[in-house]
């Protein structure tokens, strides 16, 4: 009789504590999921500004700006081809 | 009878033991019942805490990407509008030790707070807002600060990366992210849309593109001393816009409020009288209803007609407008020989003309800066003067979607800054008359003809451009009648002689350019037509990177292959 009721218990006690160590395991990958998730939605905010970053740095009148401050006239050599083309009477 | 005292012992002693063991029966069973109650407890909790899902995931993440309103971005894909993290230094009352301390903080840190400000409103509410959108060096000096009286409040910004580029185009929109001008307005519902907030809405604007043509309208500005300018660049066949300025503009980011009628929307908001350019559509009316043909001669033209008392006088009249052909009569911009043409086509064939184009109708564009056209009555006086478009008065966005139906083969396209949007047109003249409508606005700008068309200076060699110009005294603003203040229009399209894109530019009063021209004319052909000649070859290659036909139309194509 004894015997019956310590089996019972027994598997009882292991269904339990398996469930307990399946759960905590569990926890901690979701918890590890959780700080990946965090860190993506971060990284892809930080894509977001540098886009809107690009966005200002791409911007033709700051690339036309530049270009006159550090370009000669003569850099895009397809340039003066083009303005005698365009002056042919 | 002796008693057996060894026998009574025992038995004494299995008494006792039997009562000791009884009681330890009890103790046990209730020590053992104990464990039991507690282990059930134990194991009840366990399988509870088992099914329990919520407890040990230590926060759900709902955390969304992305923000309250969708991005929108050019046709090339090029950032236009963007929501992105911002934050407002706010100061709340119920953590303030020491307010004068808090307020030196502030006044060095953030100089442009208005303390005087701060301190009133610190007396009536709890929360004060000391500066919205912080910049990240500002940011940082609260971090540094650590004042916790001092706090942060995370918002949302919308960030227009191009600047003054778009700003009349794409328009504002409020502190609560609701659009308040321009396609944020009239997207409003779209742009908010929470299913597809991921998905950036595609126009049909080059970024390239509206930064030259907003750079040379700029210069022209300058050039010709102007109080403003406008130009539009639509596809002449499906009437998506490529390019939409009106100056002078404001930064998108600046949110101040304006007021000032300067900055009205010169593309869809103001109307003006067009001038001549009008004649093009006199011309294309008569022909298609096969009452003139190109080459009919219109002879014995007057100096001066009379409408009732009314004189309408011959612009510039000289011998040579006497006796003008039908070409002729546009190229040399002749009023008279357009009142001729009218009179021939009559005047209820000419107004049910310029109806079936549209151009006393709403405009039908993704803004909310539009404006319905006043629509004359008819008469005898005004019919013959809206034949060189004088006494009516449209938009520059009504003339272009007009324009692209004479140049592109007869069918009036919507106009639309959505690059996804279907495409919509109805014919409103015959591809022949189109063609011939061509080749007459060749005539105008060739520099070859020897009637020299006032289009000739924006005649860019390669491009075949085709145009008329305008020009209109404007509407006085204190008495009645006109004011000494003109306003200018070429309506362009090339490459001829299949265009397929139309260019429209206007210069808001603009003066004489002696250090160009040598001379102070100021009629469209001294800088409208100027202007839109060196937007032409500026745009020219953008245009051309995606577009072969444009490449083989050009001078260097047939040079080098």
């Amino acid at each position: 009789m004894f015997k019956k009721y310590f089996i019972s218990f027994f598997i009882l006690f292991l269904g339990l504590a398996s469930v307990h160590f399946l759960k905590n395991k569990t926890r901690e990958i979701e918890i590890k999921t959780e700080k990946i998730s965090k860190n993506i939605i971060f990284m892809q905010e930080n894509i977001e500004v540098q886009k809107i970053e690009y966005g200002f740095l791409a911007s033709p009148e700051r690339i036309s700006n530049l270009a006159k401050k550090y370009l000669s006239n003569d850099y895009i050599f397809l340039t003066s081809e083009y303005i005698k083309l365009n002056e042919k009477k | 009878m002796k008693k057996n005292k060894q026998l009574d012992l025992y038995f004494d002693e299995i008494q006792t033991n039997e009562k000791e063991h009884k009681h330890l029966e009890f103790r046990s069973n209730i020590v053992v019942s104990a464990f039991l109650i507690i282990f059930l407890i134990i194991s009840l909790r366990l399988v509870f805490l088992g099914f329990d899902k919520n407890i040990y995931i230590y926060s759900k993440n709902n955390e969304q990407l992305f923000y309250e309103r969708r991005d929108v971005i050019d046709s090339n894909g090029i950032l236009l509008a963007k929501n992105t993290a911002s934050y407002d230094l706010i100061l709340r009352k119920n953590k303030v030790k020491n307010i004068d301390s808090i307020l030196i903080k502030v006044k060095i840190n953030f100089p442009t707070v208005k303390i005087n400000n701060v301190k009133s409103e610190y007396k009536n509410k709890e929360i004060i807002i000391l500066k919205r959108n912080l910049s990240p060096s500002d940011y940082n000096k609260v971090i540094s600060l650590g004042e916790p009286s001092l706090e942060l409040s995370k918002k949302e910004m919308r960030v227009y990366p191009q600047k003054n580029l778009f700003s009349h185009i794409l328009g504002k929109i409020d502190i609560d992210n609701n659009g308040i001008s321009g396609f944020e307005m009239y997207y409003d519902k779209e742009l908010r849309d929470t299913k597809k907030l991921s998905i950036p809405i595609k126009l049909s604007l080059k970024t390239n593109i509206q930064y030259l043509i907003h750079e040379e309208l700029s210069k022209g500005i300058k050039d010709f001393s102007a109080s403003g300018a406008a130009a539009i660049l639509m596809e002449a066949h499906t009437g998506k816009i490529i390019s939409m300025v009106s100056l002078p503009d404001v930064d998108g980011n600046d949110r101040k409020e304006i007021k000032e009628k300067k900055y009205l929307s010169k593309t869809t908001k103001s109307l003006y009288e067009l001038g001549s350019v009008f004649k093009t559509f006199t011309i294309a009316s008569a022909i298609d209803n096969k009452i003139i043909g190109k080459n009919d001669l219109f002879s014995d033209l007057r100096q001066r007609v009379y409408c009732g008392k009314f004189p309408i006088d011959e612009y510039r009249w000289d011998k040579s407008k006497k006796n003008l052909t039908v070409e002729q009569i546009l190229v040399k911009s002749s009023n008279i020989g357009t009142i001729e043409i009218i009179k021939k086509n009559g005047l209820e064939a000419h107004q049910k003309f310029l109806e079936n184009l549209e151009i006393f109708e709403m405009p039908k564009l993704e803004v909310v800066e539009l404006s319905k056209p006043n629509k004359n009555r008819w008469g005898k006086c005004n019919t013959f003067t809206s034949g060189f478009g004088h006494g009516i008065s449209t938009t520059l966005l009504q003339l272009t979607r007009a324009y692209a139906s004479i140049v592109n083969g007869g069918e009036l396209p919507n106009a639309s800054i959505l690059l996804n949007s279907e495409v919509q047109k109805r014919r409103v003249i015959s591809e022949k008359t189109s063609q011939l409508m061509n080749d007459m606005l060749r005539a105008n700008v060739d520099k070859k003809n020897k009637t020299e068309g006032s289009g000739r200076n924006a005649d860019i060699n390669g491009y075949f451009v085709i145009g008329k110009t305008g020009t209109a005294q404007k509407p006085s603003e204190t008495e009645k009648g006109y004011s000494k203040e003109i306003v200018n229009i070429f309506a362009s399209a090339f490459p001829h002689p299949k265009p397929k894109y139309v260019l429209t530019v206007l210069i808001d009063e603009p003066n004489g350019a002696p250090q160009i021209w040598k001379h102070s004319r100021r009629e469209a052909g001294w800088n409208a037509v100027y202007i839109a000649g060196r937007i032409i070859q500026k745009i020219g290659p953008s245009l051309a990177i995606n577009d072969l036909d444009l490449v083989k139309f050009h001078a260097a194509y047939s040079k080098y292959n």
